[in-house]
């Protein structure tokens, strides 16, 4: 087909669309369908006994802000490489894997106080639960985040798809820590977070690789 | 009313404005601006791709391919044009995409110290810094420094090669194509909106 003759029936095809919703109202919508995932799966796996007491215990108020923190920052850069041709946001773009590597940093410095008694028990097998708990409510949180993301446009299918790996991280990590009452910081820096961290960012890069693409 | 950067902005672009006016009565289904919009845009993109097909010494037999797969490409994906963004830099993102795409299929290996999709932004960005009343080149090119601003006057006023400019210059090409992607960044960067909306 000649190029004069595509446009002609391209033209003639026309029909009006509904832009896709700015970043900020993307973010919005996200972020509480996140919440009512979380919700749900609290429902299903039920809250941590102790959970009104945790709220001032410090190790678990930063564990719940940096999933949350890693779960925000990474829907507004997927929401943002929707739109294809915006400016890079270069600093947020650091911020997200610096977030995480911190993270990792506070569980590690845990861990290296941790004695050989627990250091074994935060190796034990019952932590695979864990992260398959993690692992599957950030796996339905993905699927619903591609479903929204293929509507878009992004020109770097494959970073988007870690950074949608990231977002369902956060959501499955929030979920993790308001169910585990397991404080052992080995067991929440291997069953929490780097498991279902290798997980999920194996799903987002299939799902960049497979699905984002246009 | 789009936010402006510092400097220069592409709100005082007759392409910006009237390509994006174009999108907008499109996107409500006018469809006589939207023929209009992608007879422009197929313009446009001619002159981009014989630019980047000449850049990578592509043979030029897949160039109409890759413009129709363009057309194709911004027709399903208008709705991700956001009203208050530049027109532009959408239509060139896509473009990209799709020439990327393209070189991919045909496992053409481009080997260079610049990466191909950087390559590719450096190519949009040159042909957006056209000697008219829309951009004072000269003025932009004042904020450069002494380096950059040489070879960027070789490569782009003067319209030599990287190799010719290697020759004039005693720079290597690998230097020559760094300080070109450089020296555009700068300019992009003053031109280009920056941050979120």
């Amino acid at each position: 087909m000649k190029t004069e003759e595509l446009i002609s029936q391209l033209s003639q095809d026309l029909k009006p669309v509904r832009p896709l919703p700015g970043t900020g109202l993307l973010v919005g919508r996200w972020v509480l369908l996140g919440l009512l995932l979380v919700a749900a799966a609290l429902t299903l796996f039920h809250p941590r006994a102790d959970l009104s007491a945790q709220w001032q215990n410090s190790a678990t108020l930063v564990q719940l802000l940096s999933f949350a923190g890693l779960f925000l920052l990474s829907l507004v850069l997927l929401a943002w490489s929707l739109f294809p041709g915006k400016p890079h946001l270069t600093i947020w773009e650091k911020v997200l894997p610096g977030l995480l590597i911190c993270f990792f940093l506070y569980q590690l410095g845990r861990v290296m106080q941790l004695d050989k008694a627990l250091l074994l028990e935060g190796l034990e097998w019952q932590g695979l639960e864990c992260a398959l708990a993690a692992s599957l409510v950030g796996g339905v949180t993905a699927l619903f985040l591609l479903r929204r993301a293929r509507r878009g446009a992004s020109v770097t299918p494959l970073k988007s798809g870690l950074i949608l790996g990231l977002a369902s991280l956060g959501a499955g990590g929030i979920a993790i820590t308001l169910h585990c009452g397991n404080e052992n910081s080995l067991h929440i820096g291997l069953w929490h977070l780097l498991i279902p961290l290798l997980v999920l960012q194996g799903i987002g890069a299939l799902f960049g690789l497979y699905f984002l693409r246009w | 009313m789009k936010d402006q950067g510092p400097g220069h902005s592409l709100d005082q672009s007759q392409d910006e404005t009237e390509l994006s006016g174009l999108m907008k009565q499109a996107q409500a289904g006018d469809a006589d601006s939207y023929q209009r919009l992608l007879i422009r845009i197929r313009q446009m993109m001619t002159r981009y791709l014989e630019n980047t097909f000449a850049r990578f010494r592509m043979p030029e037999a897949g160039a109409e391919d890759v413009l129709q797969e363009i057309l194709l490409a911004i027709h399903s994906k208008r709705h991700t044009y956001d009203p208050h963004q530049y027109f532009l830099p959408w239509m060139y993102a896509i473009g990209r995409y799709k020439v990327v795409d393209h070189f991919r299929r045909h496992r053409w290996i481009y080997k260079a110290t610049v990466p191909l999709e950087d390559e590719l932004e450096n190519i949009e960005a040159l042909m957006s810094f056209e000697p008219s009343a829309d951009f004072d080149v000269e003025t932009l090119l004042q904020s450069l420094p002494e380096k950059q601003r040489q070879i960027l006057k070789l490569v782009k006023l003067e319209g030599l090669s990287i190799e010719e400019a290697a020759k004039r210059t005693g720079f290597s090409t690998s230097d020559i194509k760094v300080t070109v992607h450089r020296a555009i960044k700068a300019l992009r960067e003053q031109v280009l909106w920056k941050g979120p909306r």
